[in-house]
This record gives structure tokens, sequence and C-alpha cells, in this order.
């Protein structure tokens, strides 16, 4: 019963997908639409092909990809043992709260300007935003993981004559860890709009850099290709974290 | 007579109000003899500081003034000799049943053959075979305490403190623990501190019964009682048990 109803979920969800598509190659084809502003599915995907086979598609995704991944990475070393620190002493939460919150409060692309004045517009400044958009929820979800911690775990760790060091790993790192994983999952989205946003606004190479580009010649096959690319990444590294999520949710509620 | 197991002397607890209101005294200068392999009761209304000396006993709460003893050493914190049932059972949810009863032998430094032996023997010595790798979430209320009970019991205290380990449970759960948990006693005459607000169960349960009184928490009496064991649920019927219910209901009321 449930495979049926999996399955029959997988068909609707299929069908509305490709009725899309349809209705996007078919539209510009009767005239309905200008293609120059709307593209179509086949005009997308001759100019992927296109693009595949130039040189600099391999660098651009090369460079974007390991600006996420040193900002992103950067981010998750720095932003979980921050926020199990300050979840767990409340002294130095009281001391940081109010430059993380104002930091939380304020979009991150708006610090976009400041940061490429001080880093430039190669990598560094596109690391510098992924790193800011992501570090930000991985450290506040970590936080409220921690401060949401019974207190009676803890007790009980003590009372079996545990240290700091043992409370925290035996309780408190893995009573908030899926708290950590949600802050993974969306700082990772945030940090994948820092660099792409960071690309389109400044640089040299990467995705954001193409999208900008082929924006302003006016080729929206090519234009939706790239960010078709972006969404794509975008989709397959949230699925990932969201299925450990999940794994880390049944095994332990 | 052996020395005292347990000695609480002069003891004063108190807690800092929240929002700087000032220090409530939660025990005021209580005195105290535990005689090894005794199980003693402690009984009294919401707020006398029952739970806060078996707290301070066990070395989670740290005292204003006066002291605890154990075997004539002072307590400065949690022992390899005390273990505690927490009244909320505080099970690890990411934990199944036999990892939960892992928990203290874990923190414990046991180790192996050893470790995975005792925490099987414990599962099993609590009724909760079969349900090893069941999650708390799973349980009823009174299968998690056996839980709580199991882990205590595993890492082989001297003492077992338990604080209103029955306190959530329904009426006739807690009867069948009550029962349950004397069994298990009996197969080693534990040192055992057991919290409660039911005088059924307090006495019951007991060789000696604290009496405590509220404003301040602190001692009245105590009751020593002279019901034959094995208990069961009839000795709840007996003439003895009811003379003593009265008792200490007369002596809470005061």
């Amino acid at each position: 019963m449930e495979f049926m109803l999996s399955n029959r979920r997988i068909w609707i969800s299929t069908l509305s997908v490709v009725a899309f598509l349809g209705v996007w190659e078919i539209a510009p084809r009767a005239g309905l639409v200008d293609r120059t502003f709307t593209s179509q599915p086949s005009r997308v995907i001759a100019a992927g092909l296109e693009i595949i086979r130039t040189r600099t598609f391999l660098n651009d995704v090369y460079v974007s990809l390991l600006e996420f991944a040193i900002g992103f990475a950067l981010a998750m070393a720095i932003g979980v043992p921050m926020g199990l620190i300050l979840g767990r002493f409340p002294i130095v939460r009281y001391l940081l709260d109010p430059p993380i919150m104002a930091i939380y409060a304020t979009p991150h692309l708006a610090l976009l300007p400041i940061i490429v004045v001080w880093l430039g517009i190669g990598m560094q400044s596109k690391i510098a935003v992924a790193f800011v958009g992501g570090v930000i929820p991985i450290l506040v979800n970590t936080m409220a993981g921690v401060r949401g911690v019974e207190r009676s775990w803890i007790l009980a760790a003590r009372s079996f004559c545990a240290g700091e060091l043992e409370v925290f790993a035996k309780v408190i790192l893995p009573a908030s860890l899926p708290s950590v994983i949600l802050g993974i999952r969306l700082g990772l989205s945030r940090a994948v709009l820092g660099v792409v946003v960071g690309e389109m606004y400044q640089s040299q190479a990467g995705v954001g850099n193409e999208i900008m580009r082929y924006g302003s010649e006016f080729r929206t096959d090519y234009l939706l290709f790239e960010v078709l690319l972006v969404s794509l990444f975008g989709l397959a590294a949230t699925s990932a974290v969201r299925t450990l999520e999940e794994k880390l949710w049944t095994a332990g509620r | 007579m052996s020395a005292p197991h347990i000695e609480v002397e002069g003891l004063t607890v108190a807690y800092e109000k929240p929002k700087a209101a000032g220090t409530l005294v939660a025990v005021s200068n209580a005195n105290l003899t535990i005689t090894r392999g005794t199980f003693v009761t402690i009984v009294g209304p919401s707020g006398c500081g029952k739970s806060s000396l078996l707290l301070t006993i066990a070395g989670l709460v740290k005292p204003a003034s006066g002291c605890v003893r154990v075997n004539g050493k002072p307590v400065s914190g949690p022992g390899r000799d005390r273990a505690v049932v927490f009244q909320d059972f505080a099970l690890m949810p990411w934990r199944t049943v036999i990892d939960n009863v892992r928990f203290g032998l874990e923190l414990q430094r046991w180790t192996g053959e050893d470790l995975t032996e005792r925490a099987r023997r414990y599962v099993e010595l609590v009724g909760l075979k079969g349900f090893e790798h069941y999650h708390p979430h799973q349980l009823s209320g009174g299968m998690r305490q056996r839980v709580g009970i199991a882990r205590a019991l595993a890492v082989d205290p001297e003492i077992l403190l338990l604080d209103e380990p029955f306190g959530s449970l329904d009426a006739q759960t807690r009867d069948e623990m009550g029962s349950e948990l004397l069994a298990v006693w009996e197969q080693n005459k534990k040192t055992a501190l057991f919290v409660t607000h039911s005088i059924d169960e307090a006495v019951f349960l007991a060789d000696q019964i604290v009496a405590m009184a509220r404003d301040p928490g602190r001692i009245t009496e105590v009751i020593s009682v002279e019901l034959p064991r094995p208990r069961t649920v009839e000795t709840m019927d007996s003439p003895l048990f009811i003379e003593y219910r009265r008792r200490i209901r007369d002596l809470l009321a005061k």
C-alpha cells in the first residue's frame, strides 16, 4: 500500500514537470510568447552542449565549486564549535550575542561590496561571502540545539562521574546533532547564494560570472543552462544533507 | 551494628532564587544516619526539600553548610559508590534500551565483555529482555523507568538513590514497580534511599521512613518500619501497614 502511494506520488510529480516542459517548448513555437525572452527546453539543451565544449566551462565550474567548498568548510569548522561553546557557556553567549545577532539580521549579500573592497574581485571575496552566509545559520542552530539539551540528561551523566568533556561527547553533541545538521542545511543554500551572487557582482570567472555575461548579451538559452547547473547543485547538496538528517531523526527519536 | 553507611550532619541546602530575589533554603539543618543495607524512604509534601537532600547525597548539589559522609568520607561530588534514578527517567532518546543501560558503564570505564555482559544482564533483570533495541519513545513510562533502574544498578553502586522514580506513573503501574523494585533489591540489599510523596509507597518499601516538612524544609521524624519481608501486595492490607500509614499521615498533617 505504501509502495503504491509513493509510486503514485512519483507519477503525479513527474507529470507536472513534463507538463511544464511541454508548455515551455510549445508556447514559443505557437507564437504565444517571444523565445528571445523565454527560450525553450530544446534550446537550453543545445546551449548546454555548446557550453560544455568550451574551454572555460570546466574552469568556471571549478572556480565556483572551490569557492563554495572552502567557504562552507570554514563555516562548518567555525560555526559548529562556536555554537557548541556559546550554547554551553552563558557568559560567552552574553558577550558575543549582540554582534552575532547583528550579523544574523543583516542580509549577508549586503556585505558584498565591503568584502570586495577588502579582498578584491578574486576568489577570496566569494569564499568570504559563502563563509559569512553559511556560518551564521550553522552557529545559531547549533547553539539552539545545545540550549535545548535536557538538564536531566546532563545531571544523569554527571551522576555517573562524567567530566565536562564527557558531558560534551556523550550528551551535548549527540543531543544537538539534529540541530547542527539543520543549521548546515540552511547554511548551505546561503553559501551557494553567496558564491553565485558574489560572482555576478564582481569577478573574473565562475558560474555566476557567466550568468551575468550571458544576461547582458541577451543570450537566454545560455543563461538558463548556467542557472540550471546552480539549481541542480543546490538540489543535490540539500537533499544529501536532508537524507542524513532523516536518518538521524529516525535513529534517534 | 556496623558503622553507618551514610551520615548527614547539620546539612543546609540553599538555592539562588531567579531574578536575584535572594536565596531559598531548601533543606535546613538536617541530620540523618543510614545503616548499610537498609531501604530508607524520604516522604513529605512538595517543596520540603526531599529531592534536594537526595541530590546532595548524590553529590549533584553542593550544600550551603554541613556535610554528607559516605563510609566516613565527606562527599565532594558524584562517586562510583552511588547511582541515581531520576524522576523524569533522564534517558537519552537517541540511545536504545541496551545503549542507555551501557551509558553509565561507559562513563565509568567498563570495557569489552564486562560492559556488554553487564548491560545485557541488567536489561534482563528489570524484565526488558526482547526490548534491547527499542528507543525510549517506544516504551511506556513504567518500562522507561525500568531502564533507568537498570542503568543505575549496572554500575554496581553501594548506594541506590531514587528521586521520586515512580512519580510520573499511573497508580497501578506504580504499585507493580514498587513490588518489582523490592524483589530486585532483596537480591543484594544495597543501601537504598527513595524519595516519594506517596505515603503508601513510603511505608511499603521502607525499613526506615524519614518524614520531612516544609518552610523551611527539614526532617521532622525518622520512623522504623517493622513489617516483615518479603513484602507483597497483601502487605498493604495488613493492620500493621494501615497503622503505619495513619501515623505518617498524622505526622505530615501536623
